[in-house]
């Protein structure tokens, strides 16, 4: 019996003290405090602060962020020398030329893999802050950060979406594979392709989200905003074709802070004329350079001249958008670069595009009368002073048109033209065949080509063979 | 009496090099009658007999342990268990190895056990004189009670305990004198040779650009300056005279006299341990002090261990332990035959570097001499460089103290159910202090170069000396409750195992930060030194720097939780099974691996066939068949299972930015060895042989490595637990003891065979070039980890040029076949590691003395030696003694593989002669170990129940090497370890 007892007092004694462990926070502790391990704002706010990757702004020749793929494909530029065509990259031609092949050639294609660094980014600040305390993430600045980094990958979410997805059509956006919607940091995550519809129900309700939570103001323009949310918001549903929220949307942002430059307060003989966030720039982001739009700048490609031709004489924007070749053997003139100050081209959101947006939603609603007045606001300051006349159209059909061939010349070099081929091609009164003429080679791309769809890097394919592959 | 004969022979055929054994065992049996122990092997968690294990493990008893003479534990069991490798080379990618390595970026040394915890502390702070015995534990049954930390092995220490039944006291005490090594075979140019070399150089106008340099002052030889000064205050002749004796000049001979001294090594052991009803009790104390062979070095280690065990009642049982240990290794500045380490590298062969009245001479460094000679105007401090002096210019002290207390209850809950309840706390304090005092030229060159004529702090460096000092403590407690079964039920059914929880945290701190000005007395002459700002440097003021500030601060911490079971059943003393399993969680694993909590486990046989009722081969009267499977793990700490981040500035917007630093990996897990082992252990008839054989196979899977990934998680390249790799082998010991006539011999042969390749790595091979490089790691599947390769290369055209191969065809464009040079195109020669190895130990003995020597062997892997580099050669002091072999005249193709001495260097060539073909050697070869003799000394009081005398020599080279150039593998490039020979006495009372 005595022994019996000391036997239960021994047990009882060693029960208690396995139990008094908590495992999980023992298990917690960082196994070097040399490693960084981000856990709080502060550096959860520097991860986003990443310029180089959440913004693709310059630094040490860094190349830029959001896929430029469309860009090369579009008809707003044309090789000007015939020397510098012959010495890029093969794969960079299947690009410009529309090959039906895989056009990639096993190449690193960072319109790809760039963007989805920056949702990774994005992904691990969520996710740190799902493990804050309560105290912390429901802090103005914890859910300020959730918010921006909603944004984030929302706006990553839409570029892809616009090469390397079909063009939103209702009907069939919920079978059209869209892209992966990375949710997790984790490196395990199963991958799979969601579907358009998904795709753009996550990117509306991310933003939606972020739009009620973000500052009004942002400290700096690589910073995401309201105005920033809601810009990319109309953007989002005039890519879609709701114009009703795409117009909503726009309102509101606009209603912000409305304000734009007056063209005939910049230089139009500087090489270049743009300050960096400039008075318009909303949010910025550079297109990818991919080491095929680069040489844009170096005189190599330019605008296409049919789009040089339409602009007005007074209109401002002939000579600080362009510039004769330095070479002389070139043909045509030479897009200067970016709108936002920099030598990579601008891809993020700027108050331009929001009229634009909203004179396109009035006018397919019939708001002849505002949309022209949103026109003419723009537009007015694109001119040489005294020498605007502003526009006046009754026909519903006439403004639309007006205001998309303003559009085309607005919001040049920005990766929107591809963006606005696909949804325009399937409005015929808008269809275009897109036509190249390079070595005497003839290129076409008709309306609603499935090559208006980049295919899946090979490299994923590989990597994940049941991922549907679009054709091409 | 039977019994006691079964006893007998497990005995004998346990315990390698059993002779000590056998006869301090049969000693016992007839002098005491104590009932002889079996031969037990420990685990760490529990000892079991050998008899009736499955598992793979290597038991190395007292006396083997104690035939060498060493400072370090585990010097002592090397040549002495089959696939163990040592790997003594200095730039050896794995020093310690067991069955091979099966890992790629993790550790790769076995897991260090003394007593019952891993031991955290520098492993040289144990006293060899501490220790009973040591276990190998080589297979997964042996080694899975080890959990995440088992896969390359594990090495158990068991120290003494008190056991003896009176009061004893055991006295080792030895001497070790070790030969300065032999200069003479650092492979350098002859004087005559360099200076040639140097006056061709010079007549080039080669130096032409130095010696107008007043910018940086290059550095340059006493012969060029010599042959500067022609013409201006010297005659050619005059010259002439001045550099020939210089010709006749070689620096080995004051290295050698100055800078090396004869190894003098002292150890002295007591211990008392005694017993009384309750109280088992051993206290013991140590004091090594070495003066090792590089002249300002020395090392001394002090050590006091307690150990008592007390038996409260029949139930409860309560053990104490407490071990402190100092040790203090000191040295000054002294690189040996690596002097010079500066610019340029190496050292002219003519140098001068000790006078003869003993005084320490000058030689250029950094500097030229003419500028240091000036400088200054009496404001520096004295510029020039003499390494004799600054032998004791520097005080670099490396103290560890060591205190480890562990404390256990036992309570034995029922006659078959015990319980232990083990703690240990372990504390170290490691702190080097690095003193280079105001007569170093370290301390008088950073005062020199920063001083600032004429500016309000002249001196941004001050006068005075400097001191490094790094602080680093480390701190774990390490806790285990334990259930033990043991039970026999009747005769036919014995069951023995253990159920535990184990709790492990270790904390690691350091602290390092560097004081100028320092004085003796502990103050300093400035404390708000400026490492913000660049000063210029006074004899180049356009060029600038910080003052070096070395700062560090880490903080590391490792917690494991843990679980684990095994149990062995025996039947009829015939049949063994056994089964293990451990589960570990971990802060350094990702969180999905803790949830999940996938155990490592393994399982076991063991048939003793001998004792079947059908078995009736006399000549083979012993007959144990083995076999067991298992998962062990390693932990890889190069990863993390969270995602970690560096902070940097981008320019663009005025705040901090974070790059990712490693990617978040959940999954994170410990890599997983799995190893089948089988195993035949015999006796024949009489004992004349007798052995174990075993057979492994292991597969290493989830090892750390880099691998493709998916581009859409956000990067293009993973680090995780991605490769494997494959490995298997042989290990082989057997036991000869022919006859018992009045010269006994015993011969004791160990074989071991381990071959691992990697089996699975995804990254894309890249080109030739980055397989060369014996420090990087570039897994090849198919292929030995670390493996030779180099340019394939026939020798030397008629020009004297090296051959090699560009797309087939022979070529001397060395720049592209280097760039260029598929990996599939590089010649592989094999493994770069001994894949075949082992010992032959043969003792003999004649009534109380006896005498045994061990010769090693290491087979099967490659080298590659060093030769002359011509650009190396003018652009700098470093050479070698191809020089004498290169390429002179056409048709010396033919018989030398060096190439001919071009000026200009011909651009590519070295780089391409380095790594070719020709400069790779096998190195196999064959050693003798040792040599040790004793002599039991006859004792006719009964005050001395003991004594031993010994000698023991060791060092003693190589009797065969594979290679033509008779390089010893072991020191390719540099002078061998010299002769050592010990003297000692073992005394009890």
């Amino acid at each position: 019996m005595k022994q019996m007892k000391s036997n239960v007092y021994f047990i009882i004694v060693v029960g208690l003290l396995l139990a008094s462990c908590n495992k999980e926070k023992y298990l917690d502790a960082k196994p070097d405090m040399g490693l960084i391990v981000p856990n709080n704002l502060d550096d959860l706010q520097a991860i986003l602060d990443n310029t180089w990757f959440m913004n693709g702004k310059e630094g040490q020749s860094y190349p830029g962020l959001s896929p430029q793929l469309g860009e090369l494909a579009c008809d707003e530029h044309f090789t000007g020398r015939s020397s510098f065509y012959t010495n890029i990259a093969t794969w960079v031609k299947k690009c410009y030329t529309w090959s039906s092949e895989d056009p990639y050639e096993g190449n690193t294609i960072t319109d790809w893999n760039d963007p989805y660094r920056s949702i990774l980014y994005a992904n691990l600040v969520l996710e740190s802050l799902q493990t804050q305390e309560n105290a912390i993430s429901q802090s103005e600045r914890g859910l300020q950060l959730k918010a921006s980094a909603l944004f984030y990958r929302a706006h990553m979410y839409y570029q892809l979406a616009q090469v390397f997805a079909k063009p939103y059509n209702e009907a069939s956006s919920t079978t059209d594979p869209g892209i992966v919607l990375r949710q997790q940091a984790d490196v395990n995550e199963k991958l799979k392709r969601a579907s358009v519809q998904q795709t753009y129900s996550e990117i509306i309700q991310d933003l939606t989200w972020a739009a009620a939570h973000l500052p009004i103001q942002p400290l700096y323009k690589t910073r995401p905003s309201r105005q920033a949310a809601l810009g990319l918001l109309a953007r989002t549903h005039l890519t879609m074709g709701n114009y009703d929220r795409a117009l909503a949307y726009t309102d509101s942002c606009l209603t912000l802070s409305p304000s734009l430059i007056d063209y005939n307060t910049l230089d139009s003989t500087s090489s270049h004329p743009f300050s960096p966030f400039n008075e318009e720039v909303i949010f910025s982001c550079t297109l990818s350079t991919g080491n095929t739009l680069f040489p844009l700048v170096d005189g190599m490609m330019a605008v296409d001249s049919i789009l040089y031709l339409t602009y007005d004489n007074h209109d401002l924007r002939r000579a600080i958008y362009y510039m004769p070749f330095t070479d002389a053997t070139a043909k045509g003139m030479a897009y200067k670069g970016s709108y936002d100050g920099s030598p990579l081209y601008f891809s993020g959101v700027a108050r331009d595009e929001m009229y634009l947006i909203r004179a396109e939603c009035r006018a397919r609603m019939g708001q002849t009368g505002p949309a022209l007045d949103d026109l003419n606001t723009l537009l007015a300051t694109r001119f040489k002073t005294g020498h605007f006349v502003p526009i006046t159209l009754d026909n519903a059909d006439q403004v639309l048109e007006q205001v998309l061939a303003e559009r085309r010349k607005e919001l040049v070099f920005r990766g929107l033209r591809w963006v606005d081929l696909r949804r325009l091609n399937t409005d015929p009164r808008f269809t275009k065949t897109l036509v190249r003429e390079v070595e005497g080679q003839h290129y076409e791309l008709p309306p609603n080509d499935p090559r208006y769809v980049f295919p899946i890097p090979s490299d994923v394919i590989a990597l994940n063979p049941e991922m549907p592959q679009n054709e091409r | 009496m039977n019994k006691k004969y079964i006893l007998f022979v497990l005995g004998y055929l346990c315990l390698f090099g059993g002779l000590y054994a056998q006869k301090k065992d049969t000693l016992h049996l007839s002098k005491d009658t104590i009932q002889l122990e079996e031969v037990i092997v420990s685990t760490g968690y529990q000892i079991i007999p050998k008899e009736r294990a499955t598992g793979s493990f290597d038991f190395v008893d007292s006396a083997l342990f104690n035939r060498r003479v060493s400072t370090n534990v585990l010097d002592r069991i090397e040549n002495l268990t089959p696939g163990v490798l040592f790997d003594r080379r200095p730039n050896a990618n794995d020093a310690l190895l067991i069955r091979g390595r099966s890992t790629i970026f993790a550790e790769a040394a076995p897991l260090i056990v003394v007593d019952n915890f891993p031991y955290e502390g520098d492993l040289s702070n144990i006293n060899p004189n501490d220790v009973s015995s040591v276990t190998v534990l080589k297979d997964a049954a042996a080694a899975s009670i080890w959990g995440a930390r088992a896969g390359n092995g594990v090495i158990v220490i068991t120290t003494k305990k008190g056991r003896s039944s009176t009061t004893s006291i055991q006295v080792n005490s030895n001497a070790t004198i070790q030969q300065r090594p032999d200069l003479s075979r650092l492979p350098i140019m002859n004087s005559g040779d360099y200076i040639d070399v140097e006056e061709e150089l010079f007549k080039q106008g080669y130096y032409k650009g130095m010696l107008a340099n007043t910018t940086t002052y290059p550095v340059l030889s006493p012969v060029v300056e010599i042959l500067a000064r022609v013409g201006k205050d010297l005659t050619e002749v005059q010259a002439n005279a001045l550099i020939a004796p210089l010709r006749q000049q070689d620096y080995r001979h004051d290295l050698s006299r100055y800078f090396y001294q004869t190894d003098l090594n002292q150890q002295h052991a007591v211990n008392l341990s005694g017993r009384t009803d309750r109280i088992n009790y051993l206290i013991s104390t140590g004091y090594d002090d070495n003066k090792a062979s590089l002249v300002g070095s020395k090392q001394q280690r002090f050590n006091l261990r307690s150990q008592t065990s007390i038996q409260f009642n029949a139930r409860l049982r309560a053990q104490v332990g407490v071990l402190f240990t100092q040790n203090t290794s000191s040295m000054g500045q002294n690189d040996g035959y690596r002097i010079n380490r500066g610019s340029p590298i190496g050292l002219y062969p003519y140098a001068d570097l000790v006078d003869d009245q003993g005084n320490a001479l000058v030689i250029p460094y950094l500097y030229r001499s003419t500028y240091v000679d000036t400088a200054g105007h009496g404001k520096l401090l004295d510029w020039k460089y003499r390494p004799y002096a600054e032998i004791n210019a520097r005080d670099y002290r490396d103290q560890t103290r060591d205190m480890v207390m562990n404390s256990t209850i036992s309570y034995q809950l029922f006659p078959w159910l015990s319980a232990d309840l083990r703690y240990q706390y372990e504390y170290q304090q490691d702190l080097v202090t690095d003193l280079q005092t105001q007569e170093s030229f370290y301390t008088r060159n950073l005062i020199n170069k920063f001083y600032r004529p004429g500016a309000a702090n002249e001196f941004p460096v001050p006068k005075g000396n400097i001191l490094y000092t790094d602080d680093d403590h480390v701190r774990s407690h390490q806790g285990r409750l334990q259930l033990n079964v043991q039970n026999d039920w009747g005769s036919e059914h014995q069951l023995s195992g253990i159920a535990g929880y184990e709790i492990r945290d270790t904390r690691t701190t350091g602290n390092g930060y560097t004081q100028y000005g320092y004085q003796q007395d502990g103050s300093i002459t400035r404390s708000n030194m400026n490492f913000e700002d660049r000063f210029p440097f006074y004899y180049n003021p356009r060029n600038s720097s910080t003052i070096p500030n070395s700062q560090s601060v880490s903080e590391k911490l490792d917690r494991f939780l843990s679980y684990y079971a095994n149990a062995a059943y025996t039947y009829a003393g015939r049949y063994t099974v056994s089964a293990s399993g451990r589960n570990d969680a971990a802060n350094l694993f990702g969180l999905q691996t803790n949830q999940k909590g996938t155990p490592l486990w393994s399982v076991g046989a063991a048939w003793q066939l001998h004792k079947e009722g059908f078995y009736s081969w006399d000549g083979l009267p012993v007959l144990k068949l083995r076999a067991t499977y298992g998962h062990n793990g390693n932990i890889a700490r190069t990863s993390s299972a969270l995602a970690t981040v560096k902070y940097r500035s981008l320019g663009i917007i005025p705040e901090n930015s974070a790059e990712l630093a490693s990617l978040p990996n959940a999954q994170l897990r410990w890599e997983k060895v799995k190893m089948l082992n089988a195993a035949i252990d015999f006796a024949t008839k009489g004992s004349w042989l007798s052995g174990t054989i075993e057979y492994y196979h292991k597969h290493a899977t989830d090892l750390m490595g880099e691998a493709p990934l998916d581009p859409t998680y956000g990067a293009a390249v993973f680090y995780g637990n991605v490769a494997d790799m494959n490995g298997h082998g042989v290990d082989i010991n057997l036991q000869i003891q022919p006859t018992k006539g009045p010269i006994q011999w015993t011969g004791t042969m160990l074989f071991s065979y381990a071959k691992t390749e990697v089996s699975k790595y995804l990254m894309p091979e890249s080109s030739g070039l980055n397989y060369l490089s014996a420090n990087l790691i570039t897994p090849v599947v198919g292929q030995p980890l670390f493996s030779v390769y180099s340019f394939p290369s026939p020798g030397l055209n008629t020009s004297g040029d090296p051959i090699g191969y560009l797309n087939g065809a022979e070529s001397t464009n060395y720049k592209t076949i280097r760039n260029t040079t598929p990996l599939d195109s590089m010649k592989y020669h094999g493994s770069a590691q001994p894949t075949v190895f082992g010992a032959f130990m043969n003792t003999f003995r004649v009534k109380n003395f006896s005498v045994s020597v061990n010769i090693s062997y290491k087979l099967n892997y490659y080298f590659r030696r060093s030769s002359i580099q011509y650009g190396n050669l003018f652009a700098g002091w470093s050479n070698h003694a191809d020089f004498a072999k290169r390429w002179q005249q056409p048709g010396d193709e033919q018989t030398t593989t060096v190439p001919a001495m071009h000026y200009p260097n011909p651009s590519g060539r070295d780089e391409f002669y380095r790594d070719s073909e020709v400069l790779v050697e096998r190195a196999d070869n064959i050693r003798l170990e040792d040599i040790q003799l004793s002599y039991n000394v006859p004792l006719k009081t009964s005050a001395l129940k003991m004594l031993t005398v010994y000698a023991y020599a060791s060092n003693l080279g190589t009797l065969w090497v594979r290679n033509n150039q008779h390089i010893d593998p072991l020191y390719p490039d540099i002078p061998g370890a010299g002769k050592s020979l010990s003297l000692g006495i073992n005394a009890t009372f």
